[in-house]
């Protein structure tokens, strides 16, 4: 059965809330920090994120907890960090299929 | 900056993400850097400057609450700024960012999430499309549900006039263009989703002529279409309304209580000053007339009574809409009326008598692209001319011999 959008996290919302769940952030050290994790690999470009936050935000996976001047600090939520650990069992399981694959070749 | 600015019409719809960022980049390497949307024809004013190269981006609004805010959040405002971006202005229902740095980091950088990020106005414009096509027919479900007391076809031929082919034209307009940009973002968010390919380059030369003649010739459509309604409107209501009758005549395509009056041996007849005529025409039903006669009579023998005749008349332009007209006129009757058995062979192509709910005889007729519906509210005398029945021969008579 298909899954639906938010059940589908890219590598950009995965490595957002892996962030998030580090620390609270706002949108510019959730940018610096993905950048540091994956050396470069993964950018964020300033509207990938704010849409990313902004729906995250609306499923409940983050909330808003200070707001200074401009900025907006968020927090990973209990929903938010489910999501992010089903993701993860999700990528392992894929990982662990790719290796015991290749090691029956 | 240099304080000389112009206007430039776009070249293609903003909706066209591609192509109008493209639109923009160019016009910057020619010397033309973008100020703001103005509000008319797709029109862009721009400053005069020495060429640059600059990168120009649409963001599209995420929600209703940004779609009528004219910038977008300040918070969206600062990050985009932090990466080499700044604001420049809103264009319907995107945001133009641009960048003077080469090396900036793209706006969007996940196409996944950027296909996201459309999904907002695709609905949007799906939805106008829907919306500009539901409202007349819900319009035509209503009038039809309450066919009993109004009739949808009565209510197209005497409400549909030429401002309403005017509208029911916007509507379809509105709607094809709302289809039309839905299937544009809706390409451009499966390309996006499917093959992860990031925004590029699109040559906004191939179709900007016709883009931009096609919403010169669309204005001036738009305008001629209002303008000519609104005078063949006038000139479709010349001599059309509401009148006092006159004591005598107009002629007319049905026998008056005058007409009938003039067979009999009546002493007196004077039409009263309460008789009135509603005369109106539209293209599916060239001749209208709702008339309530109403006369004091005086018979041979002195005795006084009313005589009152009340038709509503029909010339459509088919037949096939006058049995419709018909059959509406009908189903009101049976609802309100008791039906009155009369000869097998009428005449008449349709035909049901009744007697309301005053208990007056009146009748639904239909013959070729004729209709009426027919009453005698008043027959205080016993004349043989001047009652339901002779009307009701008389015009019948009158349809056959084509002297209507």
């Amino acid at each position: 059965m298909a899954r639906k959008a938010m059940e589908i996290l890219t590598e950009s919302m995965f490595y957002v809330l892996m962030a998030l769940k580090k620390a609270p952030m706002c949108g510019t050290d959730i940018a610096t920090a993905v950048e540091r994790r994956t050396q470069n690999r993964v950018l964020l470009g300033p509207a990938t994120l704010y849409t990313i936050l902004g729906k995250f935000e609306k499923e409940g996976y983050i909330r808003e907890i200070a707001v200074s001047g401009r900025k907006r600090t968020y927090e990973i939520t209990a929903i938010g960090l489910e999501a992010y650990e089903n993701e993860w069992e999700r990528l392992r399981q894929c990982l662990a299929d790719a290796e015991e694959s290749e090691r029956s070749c | 900056m240099s304080s000389e600015t112009k206007a430039f019409m776009a070249p293609c719809s903003s909706m066209d993400i591609e192509r109008m960022q493209t639109w923009l980049e160019d016009m910057a390497a020619d010397g033309w850097l973008l100020q703001k949307r103005l509000f008319f024809l797709n029109r862009y004013r721009f400053y005069k400057i020495s060429p640059l190269k600059t990168r120009y981006r649409l963001m599209a609004v995420s929600d209703n609450l940004e779609r009528w805010n004219t910038a977008p959040n300040a918070d969206h405002q600062s990050l985009a700024e932090e990466f080499g971006w700044e604001y420049v202005c809103k264009c319907k229902l995107f945001h133009v960012y641009r960048s003077y740095d080469e090396e900036a980091r793209e706006l969007n950088t996940d196409p996944a999430v950027q296909a996201e990020s459309l999904r907002y106005i695709q609905r949007r414009a799906l939805f106008s499309a829907l919306i500009a096509v539901l409202i007349p027919l819900a319009f035509m479900a209503i009038l039809w549900f309450f066919s009993g007391t109004v009739g949808m076809w009565r209510s197209i031929i005497r409400d549909y006039t030429i401002f309403g082919y005017f509208r029911m034209f916007i509507l379809l307009s509105i709607s094809v263009m709302g289809i039309y940009r839905s299937i544009t973002l809706l390409r451009l968010r499966h390309r996006l989703k499917t093959h992860g390919l990031p925004i590029k380059r699109k040559d906004w030369q191939k179709k900007a002529l016709l883009n931009r003649v096609s919403r010169c010739v669309g204005l001036v459509l738009f305008v001629f279409l209002l303008y000519s309604s609104m005078v063949l409107q006038v000139a479709q209501t010349d001599g059309m309304g509401f009148y006092r009758l006159a004591k005598e005549g107009p002629q007319m395509p049905f026998p008056t209580v005058l007409d009938l009056a003039k067979e009999s041996d009546i002493a007196s007849i004077e039409r009263s000053d309460s008789s009135r005529v509603n005369v109106w025409s539209h293209y599916l039903s060239p001749v209208n007339y709702t008339w309530g006669e109403i006369t004091d009579a005086v018979d041979a023998d002195g005795n006084k009574g009313m005589v009152s005749l009340t038709i509503d008349y029909h010339e459509l332009c088919s037949e096939w809409l006058a049995r419709r007209i018909a059959n509406e006129y009908k189903r009101q009757a049976i609802k309100i009326g008791t039906p009155v058995e009369k000869a097998a062979d009428s005449g008449w192509d349709m035909a049901y008598f009744y007697l309301n709910s005053y208990q007056k005889p009146t009748a639904v007729l239909q013959k070729g692209k004729i209709v009426m519906r027919v009453e005698f509210p008043r027959q205080d005398l016993d004349d043989p001319y001047l009652n339901f029945d002779h009307w009701v021969e008389t015009m019948l008579t009158k349809l056959n011999s084509g002297s209507r």
